[in-house]
């Protein structure tokens, strides 16, 4: 059916152009050129010991957009997020049916080395949870183990740039990143994901932990992070998710009741169940 | 109206509290409180007199043993000829035998242990954990003389198998017993630490493409340093202490040596040998077990404060 992109395969860690693979090359998936599909998801049923939290959902993600998953809480929406880049491998009794597809790869294909695509697939966390290090091992953490063969120095840099937290840290690389407040360790946590140069970006709630400054900051961010890469958020905020997103998947009881977009789900919205939770008569 | 206001300006002139408490005086009786908040305070006081108590008598011992043997010659002297003419003591032959233990105890005890703590917390599954902590538990839980014999007849016979040149007391199976002794609290204790290391952050190094090693080398077993340094100190302040394994399996001999092949005495296992009553109770080898005893718990008390401290200060505070 699809062929196996060898960037994804098992070798690759070993191989002596692993630092490469890290620096995302691009789209050198299966799908047709053009193609704006980066993520897929085909009637995918995830459940828990047997007990389903996400039931039949098919969605697509276009490349360099940021969709935002929105619904109530225990909908089933961080459970499908994190399946992408399989977070939920290391959750006991979790069972997936259906395909999930990255460029068109299933990513439960046996040949796929899931660390092959957590490079691909970069993740930002509901809580900040940088490393008890320092600020710059932080972010040079994942380069390292990956054996980034570049300019590390300059690789830490562009990602807290990038990350916009540059310039609040840029004289204390070397002072530990819990010190930080919470907002700036959720920007530190972008730029540790940003320095592995992965194609998509999953974020699970970011800022549910942050304050409403902290919060803009981190939207502004977005805004700005998706010029180069795609951004699949998970938010309880629905108006985070008008603000960020360009298409908004409304998901409730693991169902996906809706899809579409952001200005037309929140004005307009063709189910009465998604127009009942945009307009907060639930949820 | 004026009435009331006249009853409140009586009761208390000075707009301040009344002197009656009136529905809120005290009616259940207090003396069975006062008893068994006493009875309880004499329990927890009971330990702390006791270690008071013990210290008072190592002190108190140990003073009239160096008010016959200088402090400087005992902690420098090199030679332990307590029961001979002249009778010397040095103690750092003894010192050297527990040092010999120590060491080899922990050359076993800490990376075995450490390798099993990161197998228990990042690798087993929890069916596999279920069975190995309660087994690891029960190797703490065997007697010490049992590893005294294992290493007299069967470490021993092996390692001289290896090494002809092995005595029959030696260091170094003493030394394997005892880290196999203390393997089990250095791998428990450990373990602890390493599983207060918050889940999030193996799910950060897994995000970022970690194997399972990466992530427990280079983020959890660092985010428990603190945790980890101080159980092997704990742990090997128990192999300094170590008396009954050692006394069956290191010998008797007073010996600065730098083979563990050797037959050498531990600070412990003298006093073993002087308690064991074949020495008049009144010589100076018979005091000088409590100069040694006092040695010994002032080791292994800085080597607890230590670890206290290590884990008060290096701790990162997880949220």
């Amino acid at each position: 059916m699809v062929k196996l992109n060898v960037q994804l395969s098992k070798a690759g860690s070993a191989a002596p152009d692993a630092a490469s693979s890290t620096q995302g090359a691009p789209a050198a998936g299966t799908l047709p050129d053009g193609d704006p599909r980066i993520l897929e998801a085909r009637n995918v049923t995830i459940s828990y010991s047997g007990n389903p939290a996400v039931r039949g959902v098919s969605l697509e993600f276009p490349e360099r957009k940021v969709t935002a998953i929105i619904g109530p809480s225990g909908c089933g929406k961080s459970t499908l997020l994190r399946s992408f880049n399989r977070m939920n491998d290391f959750v006991e009794g979790v069972g997936i049916d259906g395909q999930l597809l990255y460029r068109g790869i299933d990513i439960h294909d046996p040949r796929v080395d899931p660390m092959e695509l957590r490079l691909k697939i970069g993740m930002v966390f509901q809580k900040p949870n940088p490393f008890p290090k320092s600020i710059y091992r932080n972010v040079a953490w994942g380069p390292k183990i990956n054996r980034y063969d570049g300019n590390i120095k300059q690789l830490v840099e562009e990602s807290l740039r990038k990350a916009a937290l540059w310039d609040e840290v840029k004289d204390r690389l070397d002072d530990s990143a819990l010190g930080l407040s919470g907002g700036q360790q959720q920007r530190l946590c972008i730029a540790r994901a940003l320095a592995m140069s992965p194609e998509v970006i999953l974020m699970d709630e970011p800022c549910s932990a942050l304050d409403p400054v902290s919060t803009s900051r981190i939207e502004d961010l977005i805004f700005e992070l998706k010029k180069t890469f795609t951004i699949v958020i998970v938010t309880h905020n629905m108006q985070q998710a008008a603000r960020v997103s360009d298409t908004t998947a409304f998901l409730e009881l693991g169902k996906l009741i809706e899809v579409g977009e952001t200005d037309q789900m929140f004005t307009k919205p063709r189910e009465k169940r998604t127009e009942d939770y945009v307009s907060g008569r639930f949820g | 109206m004026t009435e009331v206001a006249l009853d409140r300006s009586l009761a208390s002139p000075d707009g301040g509290p009344t002197s009656e408490v009136g529905a809120l005086a005290k009616k259940r009786g207090r003396p069975l409180e006062i008893v068994i908040r006493i009875a309880l305070f004499a329990s927890a006081a009971v330990s702390v007199v006791t270690t008071l108590a013990i210290i008072g008598t190592l002190a108190k011992e140990a003073f009239a043993f160096f008010e016959k043997v200088p402090v400087i010659d005992f902690l420098t002297g090199t030679e332990w000829t307590p029961n001979f003419h002249p009778a010397k003591f040095g103690v750092l032959p003894l010192v050297c035998g527990t040092l010999w233990i120590v060491f080899g105890a922990s050359l076993i005890a800490i990376p075995v242990g450490l390798s099993s703590a990161i197998y228990l917390s990042e690798y087993a599954k929890p069916r596999t954990r279920s069975i190995l902590k309660p087994v690891l538990e029960i190797l703490a839980g065997i007697p010490t003389i049992v590893y005294g014999f294992f290493a007299l007849t069967f470490v021993s016979p092996i390692l001289k198998t290896i090494f002809p040149s092995t005595q029959i007391y030696n260091a170094a199976s003493a030394a394997i017993v005892v880290g196999i002794m203390i393997l089990p609290m250095v791998a428990s204790l450990c373990d602890d630490a390493l599983r207060s290391v918050p889940s999030s952050l193996r799910q950060g190094a897994y995000a970022l493409g970690a194997t399972s090693l990466e992530a427990s080398t280079r983020v959890v077993v660092p985010g428990a340093l603190s945790g980890i340094i101080a159980s092997i100190v704990l742990a090997l302040s128990r192999a300094v202490g170590e008396t009954m394994a050692v006394s069956l399996a290191a010998g008797m001999t007073p010996n600065m040596t730098l083979n563990p092949l050797e037959s050498i005495q531990t600070m412990t296992s003298y006093i073993v040998e002087q308690s064991k009553g074949d020495v008049a109770h009144d010589g100076p080898g018979y005091s000088a077990i409590f100069a040694i005893a006092a040695l010994l718990f002032l080791i292994t008390l800085v080597s607890n404060v230590v670890s206290h401290r290590i884990l008060k200060r290096f701790r990162e505070v997880y949220e």
